[in-house]
């Protein structure tokens, strides 16, 4: 009985003693997956604070109806612009090529909606036309995007359409898409989105260079 | 029961310092035992566990020229090992001849530090044993003596004619033979000396002990199987009543301790 018991003791004797070779590479590897893994949670985490986002810039001042070119956009980069209506810069390639709906101005960033492809402009019912305007016959501080209203003088003696006032000249509502003043004599190259159904009229009467524009109020701000 | 233990070889290179080392990791009891390195032709053990020197064999022996009361006698060895992981002490010997013979020889002429009656056992690696060297002055210090030697002719040969004069200078002195297929009877025939145990080749123990590889259950390979075996006995107090010293018709009976078994089991 004590033999037995002495032999399983003997089997297990306590050993005072740790061999430490391979459990050192083990430990050693151990270590360094650890360093790796921690170094990659700190490379995560740096990643994530400068988590900004390249959007497109005007780099001038943009019409209503400028068809994006690659030049007319810088890429600036921004923090916190997830809310935002943005264009990422990685849109870049099919912004250019389209049409800006609204002017924008220098340095500005372009709205998500400011733009639409080329087919979309002008929009349905609309119609642009072009006019050359004589000194006194626009306000000098006009800008583009300004709603205006054109006046044809009636000395032709045209008086279809349009709305007739006191003076015998007629007036259509219309929104100024650009705005170039010439360098010599102060002619100014516009181009107005009319109405459709107007646009003969105003076309003609812009040939004749019986044509005015008067700026008045905005039809949203009444 | 043992409390000081050399262990020693008379020529070849049979082990004497991992088995040395063995026998004190697997010591039984609460305290264990102490491991003294002193062998004069240059320690190994701090080179295998990369240990530095100091504290060691050379500091041990320059304190016990000073130590005087018995109390810090008892706790010079001790105060001078440094612990392996795991947990046992060692008391490492510098690894040249030159600086380790210098110590074994001081230590050799103060051995008062190695006889604490309390705390571990102390084992002792002597390395070779030379006469009349101040390894043998040292041996003389041990309660018991373990002679480690390989089973072949030569050393078998010259361990029969070293044995009359071993057997006078210990008090107890018994063989652990390494490898072999001869039985412990005829060894213990044919030499003259009793045998306490036999040790095999381990290469995995052996590697184990220097530190080379880790084991989940060291104790069941054969060195240090072989090794508790042998420090149970020791231990015990038994180690010559219950080992194998030749049928009674021994040419010379081994060197009795008085009563062994009841000194030991009181």
């Amino acid at each position: 009985m004590t033999d037995r018991r002495d032999r399983s003791t003997a089997s297990q004797a306590q050993v005072r003693l740790l061999g430490t070779g391979p459990r050192r590479w083990r430990w050693l590897g151990f270590g360094a997956a650890l360093m790796a893994v921690g170094g990659l949670i700190a490379a995560t985490a740096v990643g994530r604070l400068d988590d900004r986002q390249g959007v497109l810039v005007a780099t001038g001042d943009l019409p209503a109806g400028h068809v994006v070119a690659a030049e007319d956009l810088k890429v600036a980069d921004i923090g916190g612009a997830d809310g935002l209506s943005v264009i990422p810069d990685d849109r870049l390639e099919e912004t250019v090529g389209q049409i800006l709906n609204v002017p924008v101005s220098e340095g500005s960033v372009l709205p998500n909606t400011a733009l639409g492809p080329k087919a979309a402009y002008p929009g349905a019912g609309e119609a642009v036309v072009g006019a050359a305007l004589a000194p006194g016959r626009f306000p000098a501080s006009v800008r583009p995007g300004a709603q205006v209203s054109v006046v044809i003088s009636s000395d032709s003696g045209t008086d279809t359409g349009g709305a007739q006032d006191g003076s015998g000249g007629q007036a259509f509502g219309a929104r100024l898409q650009s705005f170039e003043e010439a360098e010599d004599g102060g002619v100014a190259l516009v181009e107005l989105v009319v109405d459709a159904g107007d646009a003969a009229q105003v076309a003609s009467a812009a040939a004749a260079e019986r044509i005015s524009v008067v700026q008045v109020r905005a039809r949203g701000g009444d | 029961m043992a409390r000081t233990v050399a262990v020693f070889s008379l020529g070849g290179a049979p082990g004497v310092t991992t088995f040395a080392m063995a026998l004190a990791s697997v010591w039984p009891g609460k305290a264990g035992a102490v491991l003294l390195e002193a062998d004069a032709a240059g320690g190994d053990i701090a080179a295998w566990r990369r240990l530095p020197t100091s504290p060691g064999l050379v500091d041990l022996a320059a304190a016990a020229r000073h130590e005087q009361t018995p109390g810090a006698q008892a706790l010079a060895l001790l105060a001078h090992a440094q612990t392996l992981p795991g947990g046992l002490p060692v008391c490492v010997a510098p690894a040249t001849a030159e600086r380790a013979g210098g110590a074994v020889r001081l230590l050799s002429q103060h051995p008062r530090v190695l006889a604490a009656r309390t705390g571990p056992a102390a084992v002792m690696d002597l390395g070779r044993l030379v006469p009349r060297s101040p390894t043998a002055q040292l041996a003389v210090a041990a309660d018991t003596a373990v002679l480690l030697v390989h089973d072949d002719l030569a050393q078998l040969r010259r361990v029969k004619e070293a044995a009359a004069a071993l057997a006078a200078g210990f008090g107890e002195l018994g063989l652990v033979v390494r490898d072999g297929r001869d039985s412990d009877t005829e060894i213990a025939q044919a030499v003259e000396l009793p045998v306490w145990g036999r040790v095999p080749t381990d290469a995995k123990g052996a590697a184990f002990v220097r530190g080379e590889r880790a084991g989940r259950r060291p104790g069941r390979w054969p060195l240090l199987n072989a090794a508790a075996a042998l420090a149970r006995r020791l231990a015990d107090g038994g180690a010559t009543a219950s080992a194998v010293a030749g049928p009674p018709a021994a040419v010379v009976p081994p060197a009795a301790p008085p009563a062994p078994t009841a000194t030991g089991r009181a």
